[in-house]
């Protein structure tokens, strides 16, 4: 099991690009990202590598972006993995003056018994995306949506 | 319950399904399953002003709205009785507890699983559980022989990562959906965090930790550890968390799940402590949650997970749900 939560910063000229990876829990230190980033300069935060998440790191995110909102620092959600994309459609306030720009989607083979990903772009029509054919690499199956279509369809929204 | 001779009492219960077929396989089941019962099966919900000792209503109403009316008119008719209402809309129990505010509705359970009717196994240990003090157990839960469960014991902040690694490499290996296995987690995670700060208090009942960040370190007396055990039978994947406690009350389960169900700006604590949603995750984690009350003497906590299906099949199920308490004698 991957523990506590890690960050790479990215600076460029009008943009700071933030990816996120491991588990958002009360360890998570965010507080520690938050003085890396200087006040007024958008960033877009990567999540596509946060794989778990508990209460007290919910409330640590929102916390987090509320402070971002204060610094005057516009966010942008990137790749928000799937465990992110449950808690968005739970929390009210979990993407906070957040915009979300896309979201992995997951598809499942039952006869290989994996997962595939699909990065969906929410500033196009989600469901022409959801439902495109998505062949498993393996054994060419025609793979179905593994969640629920309305939590992307919200997000959207 | 028993009789002035010792003998035991027969349990007048109500059934009512507007679905005749269902409503005569419930009662089988219920008859079967559960010992001196006198069945009163009714498809109509008309005021029915005889006295019960237990009510089950079992209703799959595409309307929402018009489902909650109707499960509220018959909570309204037997409002002292228990009450097992049996649906499979994911939406009706939320719904329920954020417009009618009723603490008696506290045990749901889904009417259909992977598109069957539901298995007669969980009626009837709910049933029983309503009807006799011995509600702790996650055996209960697992009727199957064979696979041996995995105890582990908290004493402080710090076993809870070693009891997460374990509980991950025992899902993980169980060959499940991977998308189950951090469900899984996060439901063990929330029940210690529970059990560890919010159990344990004072001779006067005050909380000892609940005010404290979760990363601050706290450590349980001798016979105050928490007891986690795993289990798994290849259709359910669960986890029990019993604390020595028991101070969970049926109130606190209520203002927190309604207050996260509201989805309003006071769904979560900003105070020093909890964020106030560690049961609302746990509900929206599981195929099955269930807590058990002794106040003042324990509190556990069941979490199961269907593991048979896809993601997607463990995400569109109705949810079961149920709050028992007992009073327990003899115990220390």
């Amino acid at each position: 099991m991957k523990a506590g939560l890690r960050w790479n910063v990215v600076r460029g000229p009008e943009r700071i690009d933030i990816s996120l990876s491991g588990a958002v829990d009360e360890f998570a230190s965010l507080d520690i990202l938050l003085e890396e980033l200087p006040h007024n300069v958008p960033v877009r935060i990567d999540l596509t590598h946060v794989d778990r998440i508990n209460s007290v790191g919910v409330r640590n995110w929102i916390v987090f972006v509320d402070k971002l909102r204060l610094h005057h620092i516009e966010v942008e959600l990137d790749g928000c993995s799937v465990v992110i994309v449950r808690q968005m459609n739970m929390i009210l306030q979990f993407r906070g003056h957040g915009v979300v720009r896309s979201a992995y989607a997951p598809y499942y083979c039952s006869r290989c018994k994996k997962e595939q990903l699909r990065l969906i772009d929410l500033t196009v029509d989600v469901a022409t995306q959801l439902h495109a054919p998505l062949p498993c690499p393996t054994c060419g199956t025609v793979l179905d949506l593994d969640e629920e279509e309305q939590l992307y369809t919200e997000l959207q929204a | 319950m028993t009789t002035e001779e010792g003998k035991p009492a027969r349990t007048r219960l109500l059934l009512i399904d507007p679905d005749e077929t269902h409503l005569r396989w419930l009662a089988r089941v219920i008859q079967s399953g559960i010992s001196e019962v006198e069945v009163c099966s009714r498809t109509s919900i008309a005021k029915d002003p005889d006295p019960y000792d237990l009510v089950v209503m079992s209703c799959d109403l595409l309307d929402t709205e018009l489902s909650a009316k109707q499960i509220m008119g018959v909570r309204r008719d037997h409002p002292d009785v228990p009450f097992l209402l049996i649906s499979s809309s994911k939406h009706i129990y939320p719904r329920l507890i954020t417009g009618f505010r009723d603490k008696g509705l506290m045990n749901i359970l889904a009417r259909k699983v992977r598109r069957e009717w539901a298995p007669p196994s969980d009626l009837v240990v709910t049933l029983q559980k309503l009807l006799r003090p011995d509600i702790f157990g996650l055996d209960k839960y697992f009727p199957r022989w064979g696979m041996d469960p995995i105890s582990m014991t908290v004493r402080s902040t710090a076993d809870k990562s070693d009891v997460l690694a374990r509980a991950h490499d025992y899902a993980a290996d169980l060959d499940i959906h991977p998308r189950l296995v951090p469900q899984f987690l996060t439901v063990v995670d929330e029940s210690i965090s529970n059990a560890l700060y919010n159990g344990p208090c004072d001779e006067q009942g005050v909380p000892r930790f609940a005010h404290l960040p979760r990363q601050t370190t706290v450590s349980l007396q001798a016979g105050e550890e928490i007891a986690v055990t795993l289990r798994c039978d290849g259709v359910r994947l669960g986890v029990s968390v019993v604390d020595p406690f028991g101070s969970l009350t049926r109130d606190t389960i209520f203002d927190h799940l309604s207050k996260c169900f509201r989805r309003g700006r006071d769904q979560i604590d900003f105070d020093p402590g909890g964020a106030g949603i560690g049961l609302y995750v746990c509900f929206e984690s599981l195929s099955h949650f269930v807590i058990n009350i002794s106040a003042r003497r324990r509190t556990e906590v069941i979490g199961l997970i269907d593991v048979r299906g896809t993601y997607l099949d463990y995400v569109s199920e109705g949810k079961s749900f149920n709050v028992f308490e007992s009073q327990e004698a003899g115990l220390p």
